[in-house]
This record gives structure tokens, sequence and C-alpha cells, in this order.
């Protein structure tokens, strides 16, 4: 039988960083799966735009090997063309939405296809009974949560009854139930006849996806650390402190997003904050750094140099395309520092994998290097207390999950309190206390061993354990 | 297949270059009491999507799309019509004055760009004057204090807007554009 | 002194209740078209346009909007009535005036009633490319991200000790190097959004010459009754003598 997608000795190299991926070879029927796995920085995502015949179309660059969709090669079809067979869902769900409301999202590829008026109306139909959203139609789609606007980008592509289905990393902006709702659609999909491509390193949730072929990349990352990282030598150590949050309220208009939360974080501790999406995570962080305007008192006791009682705690931002803006990686993490502590610079480099890029244009860096950047800049601008981090480990692979971690531990076992928030239960199970938190405020605050035998607690925070984690 | 006259990728990255110009206006204002100072980030936008994309009637059409927006969201003082016209003749303004005077990676020229383009919002003011049948010396009058700070806010903005493309050149901005169509 | 951030979100100030809100937005924009015109009529007719002009804007409840608009320039509409009265004459001051006022106000029968994507498919309607009517929509969607964008800049910058104390000329003349570690992100975030976008609308046929659109604007009995109607008030207001 004759494969519906066929890629032969695939690779592409970027013209300006000189970056390659591939080469990748597959063949995929249809109903088939097929997981093409590696390292973050190994070339997934573009390999993925080579299936999908966003390369060459989009980018230039050297493009080797053929990719046949059908009997057709996607160089000599038009990219209108390929969409019709192909459809690709990307990592971030609130990103690639085109159009201002769910109903006009998914007549998007529909009219593009230019189909009659009476079939744009019964894929509509169809789709809008198969992903339950009827109640949305009206909706913006940014009003809606990361899993229902990851749903609804699957849902405008299979309006368009593609035979392929290419997916970029889809599950690693999802919290756990939204992931698990997710891989179950897709699932649904696939009984139906379509076949999938899926680019991801999240493995854990396809482990029992039927019928996966595994696909590794064969090419080493670019982002490798060289050796294991010797994290047992931070230059500096601080004395001992508590931070107090009492009746922390924190209201959007009438909506109120924290309620008179109570928490207590002493120095040397590595805390996680897991919840949903839009459960008051960041805000919570942001209320710390002291960027939230609040009710309540935040007040620290011990280690003060100074009048104000408020702790001195460094944000690590979600997006680390906020910040960046000089001409090097050095430059930019010793942006404003007055005298920089040159013994710490020696320290972080190295712990955080960027020694070759010192010299490189930060906004050539892969998104995973950024956000190490990100956080060298938090560590290396004076902070006596601690660092706050937001959703660290997207982008990330699990080599630089554990590196991330290890250098972590390392920071609070020097007396400073590590806080981060985060959607990805892995990273989360890792630190020594979890604060599980959902809409209605702060479900459960013990250490993480507890809470991970705690079942009830998930439930109520509307959060899936995934089952390969235990305490 | 006739070939479009920007490409998917440079339409929409004026679309949403216009979209910011409307958004620092909404989200950013400097604390200073004068007309035409949101022309600094408003200029500087403008000069940096007319070298971003490199064809004529990029700044023009930054200049109409922001212009409408403007006119929806109700952000000018003198109603839909005046509001919509000024932006696009800052566009247009702007658009006129980079193809006389060149790159605008050259500051003195990034500077004179934004004063000739913040200067033609000046201009649609004055002619919103003497449409109405008001005698012209009382409208130059009452508008030439407003004028100057046109021009001063206009150069900033130009220069604003020279620095930024320096500084994106340096931090390897152009090179991630060059791999894009 | 801190930077002022006005509103996170803003939405189009839209008149859900007036009647104007099922008309083709067409029919709007000829309506606004024909007032803009007929603003340079002397002061009688002048007049009689304000009169049928303000009976309208009732009719089609845009009246507060109107309102809005006065207050706006209400003190450059008196001081403009008062110095030409005194400086030319009465009748000059009058015109000047309500000239003002109507220009200031006259869209508001388009704007005030009809969303960005109803313009869009007018706009298309009217010949202008999808493209175009696409890029109005995105600009309005994207609106409230850039927004957030700005403001998470803003603070990003400010948590690593860029200050934006700007109070006057001298000390802005200053500071406009430090504005580049806000528009050198905005902008950066700004393509990165745009080319997933351009991705995201490439992968599902965006530019393709087959496109139909699926929703169609119809230019009702009501539609034709009222353009024809204020198409003969302004040729009749322009005419007569």
């Amino acid at each position: 039988m004759k494969p519906l997608l066929y890629a032969e000795k695939v690779s592409f190299t970027y013209p300006q960083t000189q970056r390659s991926s591939g080469p990748l070879s597959l063949s995929l029927h249809q109903g088939e799966s097929l997981l093409v796995y590696g390292p973050s920085g190994g070339g997934k995502s573009t390999l993925a735009r080579c299936l999908a015949g966003l390369i060459p179309h989009l980018y230039h660059g050297q493009m080797n090997g053929d990719v046949w969709i059908g009997d057709r090669n996607t160089k000599e079809m038009q990219s209108w063309e390929i969409a019709r067979e192909a459809g690709f869902v990307f990592q971030n769900p609130a990103t690639q939405i085109v159009t201002s409301s769910v109903e006009d999202e998914l007549l998007f590829g529909l009219e593009n296809l230019g189909l009659p008026r009476e079939e744009i109306k019964t894929r509509f139909d169809n789709v809008v009974d198969q992903f339950h959203l009827s109640s949305f139609l009206k909706r913006s789609p940014f009003t809606l949560s990361g899993g229902e606007q990851q749903k609804l980008s699957l849902a405008a592509i299979i309006a368009m009854h593609p035979s392929v289905l290419i997916l970029d990393e889809p599950l690693s902006m999802l919290d756990s139930s939204a992931a698990d709702e997710f891989i179950n659609l897709l699932k649904e999909q696939q009984q139906e006849g379509t076949s999938l491509v899926f680019f991801e390193h999240r493995l854990p949730y396809l482990q029992d996806f039927p019928g996966l072929k595994r696909i590794p990349l064969g090419i080493a990352s670019n982002d490798q650390p060289k050796s294991q990282i010797t994290t047992a030598a931070h230059p500096k150590k601080v004395g001992a402190f508590s931070i107090h949050v009492q009746g922390l309220t924190v209201s959007f208009g009438k909506k109120k997003i924290l309620d008179e939360l109570n928490i207590e974080f002493e120095g040397g501790q590595l805390v996680a904050l897991a919840g949903k999406n839009g459960s008051g995570k960041t805000t919570l962080l942001r209320s710390l750094a002291g960027l939230q305007p609040f009710e309540g008192t935040i007040r620290v006791i011990g280690n003060r140099q100074d009048e104000s009682d408020f702790p001195q705690l460094n944000m690590v931002f979600q997006n680390p395309d906020t910040q960046l803006f000089n001409p090097t990686v050095r430059e930019e993490i010793l942006y404003k520092i007055q005298s920089p502590n040159q013994e710490l610079y020696e320290w972080l480099i190295p712990a955080l994998n960027l020694e070759k890029y010192q010299d490189t244009q930060p906004l050539l860096l892969s998104e995973g290097e950024k956000r190490r950047l990100a956080l060298a800049i938090a560590l290396m601008h004076p902070h006596k207390h601690g660092i706050l981090l937001d959703e660290p480990s997207l982008g990330q692979d699990q080599m630089h999950k554990d590196l991330l971690i290890q250098l972590l531990k390392t920071i609070s076992q020097m007396g400073y309190l590590v806080f981060y928030a985060t959607h990805d239960i892995e990273l989360a199970a890792k630190a020594d206390r979890m604060i599980l938190i959902s809409e209605k405020g702060i479900i459960a605050d013990e250490p993480t061993r507890n809470i991970l035998l705690n079942k009830n607690a998930w439930q109520q925070a509307g959060l899936l354990l995934p089952h390969w984690i235990s305490p | 297949m006739k070939k479009k006259y920007f490409s998917t990728f440079q339409l929409i990255i004026l679309t949403l270059f216009s979209a910011l110009i409307v958004a620092a206006k909404i989200a950013l204002r400097l604390p200073i009491q004068l007309p035409g100072h949101s022309g600094i980030f408003w200029m500087a936008i403008i000069i940096v999507a007319a070298r971003v994309v490199l064809k004529k009637g990029a700044a023009t059409f930054v200049g109409i799309v922001s212009g409408i927006m403007a006119a929806f969201l109700g952000l000018g003082d003198f109603g839909y019509l005046d509001t919509f016209i000024s932006y696009t003749a800052i566009g247009i303004g702007t658009e006129l004055a980079l193809l006389l005077l060149g790159n605008p990676e050259n500051l003195v020229v990034a500077t004179l760009a934004g004063i000739i383009g913040h200067f033609a919002k000046f201009l649609v003011k004055w002619a919103f004057g003497a449409i109405t049948g008001a005698p012209l010396g009382f409208v130059a009058l009452g508008l030439a204090k407003a004028m100057i700070s046109y021009i001063v806010f206009g150069g900033l903005g130009g220069l604003l807007g020279g620095l930024t493309l320096l500084a994106l050149k340096k931090a390897g901005f152009f090179a991630y554009l060059a791999e894009k169509k | 002194m801190k930077w002022k951030r006005r509103k996170l979100y803003i939405s189009t100030d839209l008149e859900e209740t007036s009647p104007l809100r099922k008309f083709d937005p067409r029919t709007k924009l000829f309506l606004s078209l024909c007032a803009s015109v007929v603003v340079m009529l002397p002061l009688q007719r002048l007049f009689i346009f304000l009169g049928l002009y303000i009976i309208f804007i009732i009719w089609a409840r845009l009246f507060s909007h109107f309102l809005k608009q006065m207050d706006k320039i209400k003190w450059i509409l008196i001081i403009l009535f008062l110095v030409d009265w005194l400086v030319v004459s009465l009748q000059l001051a009058a015109e000047v005036t309500l000239r003002l006022s109507v220009l200031t106000s006259v869209f508001t029968v388009l704007f005030a009633t009809t969303t960005p994507s109803e313009l869009g498919l007018a706009l298309e309607s009217l010949g202008f490319p999808y493209r175009f009517a696409f890029s109005i929509n995105l600009a309005f969607q994207s609106l409230g991200m850039l927004e957030q964008e700005w403001q998470a800049i803003w603070e990003a910058q400010k948590s690593r000790g860029v200050l934006f104390d700007i109070m006057n000329f001298r000390t802005l003349f200053t500071k406009v190097g430090d504005l580049v570690s806000l528009t050198v992100p905005a902008i950066v975030l700004a393509t990165k959004h745009a080319w997933v976008i351009t991705e995201s609308a490439t992968a599902r046929g965006f530019d393709s010459p087959m496109r139909k659109p699926f929703h169609q604007l119809s230019y009702s009995a009501c539609d034709w009754v009222v353009s024809i109607i204020s198409a003969g008030l302004v040729s009749m207001l322009i005419l007569w003598r």
C-alpha cells in the first residue's frame, strides 16, 4: 500500500545560524501513528515543518531530501494544497490563533479550501459537535484556557479533513489533565483513520498511545553539556530568614484571583507551586516580587539590611524575550549591574551550560537556552532572599530539566528561597515542598512526598497526577 | 500564481506593528502633559516597520491600519475621521521622508523622518481647522505651541526608531528575519 | 514619577442597542460620508442639516456617544466660538463651531455600531483585497496580547534595574537610549508572534486563490431606503438656493 506521507533523508540547515536538523526518513500509512523524539535543540520542530511543507515554502535555507504527500512532492505543491492534506498543530495554542472568535477560527481553514457553502456548514456543525464547542462559538479564543485553545486548534484543523496530522510538541504548554484530554481526542482521530506524527519530548504521556511507532532523532543535540556540571561551589551564602504572607488578596475588577492566602517560607527551601492554568500561580509570584498590587501583608523576618521589610526576590519571567536586547549573552547578563560579582558569573555560566554562547547574539539562542539566560540574569542581579521562577521548564528537555533542578537545589542549599510555579508535575515533584493551588485557594501545602500521596488534594486542584510519578 | 506585493509574513508583521503602536498608546504613557508625546513610540515603530519590511508602502500600511484601529477605539480628541486621517498621514509622511532621505539606520535620517512624519499629523489638525472655516491665522497661533512639541517628539521618536534598529541589528534580529520568507 | 498605565483591556465602544447595528456597514459608511460633505454648507442649510442629524442620532441611540465626543472638545469649541465671534463675526463663529461638532462626531454612525470584522467584510465587498480585511481583524485581535506584552517588558526591565523616571524634556533626551530596552523586546515579540501566525495561517491555506467567504453581507431593503433618502436629502441641501 502506498504511504500517505513519505520522507526520505530529509534535513535542513538554516542559513544564518548554520544549525542543522535531520536527516529523517519515515513512511506513514493510513491510521498509523509515529513519534519522533529527541532532546531539545535537536531539530524536532524544524523537521516537523519539513513534513508539513512549511519548509521550504516559508523558510530560506538548505533542504535536502524530499517529502511526499501521496504521490506529490511538497516542494512542487503550493502551500494551500499541502494544507488540504496535512494539518499542523503548533506548540503554543495561544499564538496560533488567527481570528477573533471560535466560530471564525473554525471557518478560517474551511473558507480557504474554497468549499461550497453547504459543505462548509456541514463540516462546521460536525466539528462543533465532535469537540463540544457549541457553547464557545461566539467567544474570543483568548478567553479560553490553554487546554481549550489547543482543542480548538485541533478542531479547526480536523474540520479541513486532513489525512495526516503533524503535531509539534502539542503538550508542552498544557497541564496534566488538559494533556490527558488532548491525547484522548487524538486517539479518537486515529480511530477514525487520521494518521499522526508526534514530535514530542514529554514521552510518558504517549506511552499508552495505541500502535505508536518510535523514531529517535539520529543526531546529538547542539545543546548537550560537556560533562556533569558541578554545582557545589556557589560563591555566596546568606543568613537565615523567613517570609510571611498573610491575607494576600489580589483582585482584577470584581474577580478575586487570590483570596486571603497565608503562606510561610524559610530561607533554604525549594518550593514548587502547582495548579491548573488560571489558578493564580503567576499572580502569587508577581505579588512576592513586588510587581502586583495586593491587599494583605508580605514581610521578611531576619537577613534585613535596610528599613523595608518587603522581601527581595528576583523574578525569572515566563517569556525570556521580554528582556533580551543586548548584542551578546555576556552583555545581556551584566546589563545594569554596577559592580558584577565575577566569581558568581564564572560559576553561573557553566552551571547553566551557556559557556559557548557568551559572545552569541541572544536572539539567536534556542528557546531553552534563552530561558537559561533569563535565569542567569536574575541570579546575577543582587537579591537578598532568593528567586521566583515562572514556568521554568518550558522548552527544556529532560536533561536540561535535571540540570535546572540540580542548580535550583544548589541555590536553595546556600540559604536562598527558590520558589517556582509550574504546570509540569514532573518538575514540581522534584521540590522539597509543594503548594497545590486552585481558584478556590491553597489546596495543600506540605512536603512533596506527602502531597504526591494525597489523591484527594490532586482531585480538588483539578489536576491529574500522572501514574508514572511516584513519591 | 501572481506573487503578492507583501509576503504573508510581511503583511502580518506590519499588522502587528500597527497594533503595537495602538497598544503602546494605551498601555504606556509618559508623565508629560504636552500634545504629541505619544509620538515617541509611534514614530519609532513606524520607522522600524519601514526598515524591517523594506518595501514601498510599508509605513503607509502601518499608518492606515493603526488609524482604523485608533478610530474604532476612539483614541483621538477630534473624532473618528480626524484620528484615522492623522494616523494615515503619519504613515504617508514617514514613507515620503524615508524615500527622500534613505536608510533610517542613520540616526540623522531617522530623526528627520520622525520629525517629518509627525509633522504630517500636525498638518492634518491644521487642515481640519481650515476646512471648518476657522481663520488660518488663529488656527496657526493656537497650534504653534503644539507644532513645536510635535517636532520635538517626532524627532525623539525617529531617533528612538534609529537606535532601536541599531540595537536590533546588534542583537541578531535581522539574522533571525533573514531565515524567513 | 512613574509611567502610567491606562487600562489593560479595552474594547470598541460598540452600541449594541442601536437600530443601526442591523444595517449594512456600507450603508453606515455612506451616511457618514454624506454628512461629511454637507458640513461645508453655509450656515442656514447647516442648521437644517444639524436638526436632522440630531434627530437621526437620537433615533439611532447614539446621542450619548455624540455628547462624549463634544465633551472631549468642549474647550476648543468654546474658545473658537468666542474668538471668532469677537474677532470676525457671530455667523463665522457659529459656522465654525457647528462644522467642527459635526465633523468630530459624524463617523460615530459607523464606528460605534460596527465590529471590526463587519468592517472587514464591508471592505472586502467594496473590492478591497481579503488580505486587508484579514489584517484589520488580526490587528484588533492582537491588541490585548500586545498590551500585556508591553506591560511584561516594562516589568522585566524594571526588575533588572532599568528606571524610566522621565519627568521633563531634559531628562527625556538623556533617557531615549534606555527606551531601547523597551522597544527592542516589543519589536522582537511582535515579530515572533507574526511569524507563528504566518505559519499557522499558511498551514491552514491562507492566500489560497480558491477562498470563498462563508459570511457575506447583503444589502437589505432598509439599507436601500436609508441610502436613497440620505442621498436625496444631501442633494437637496446642496442644490437648494
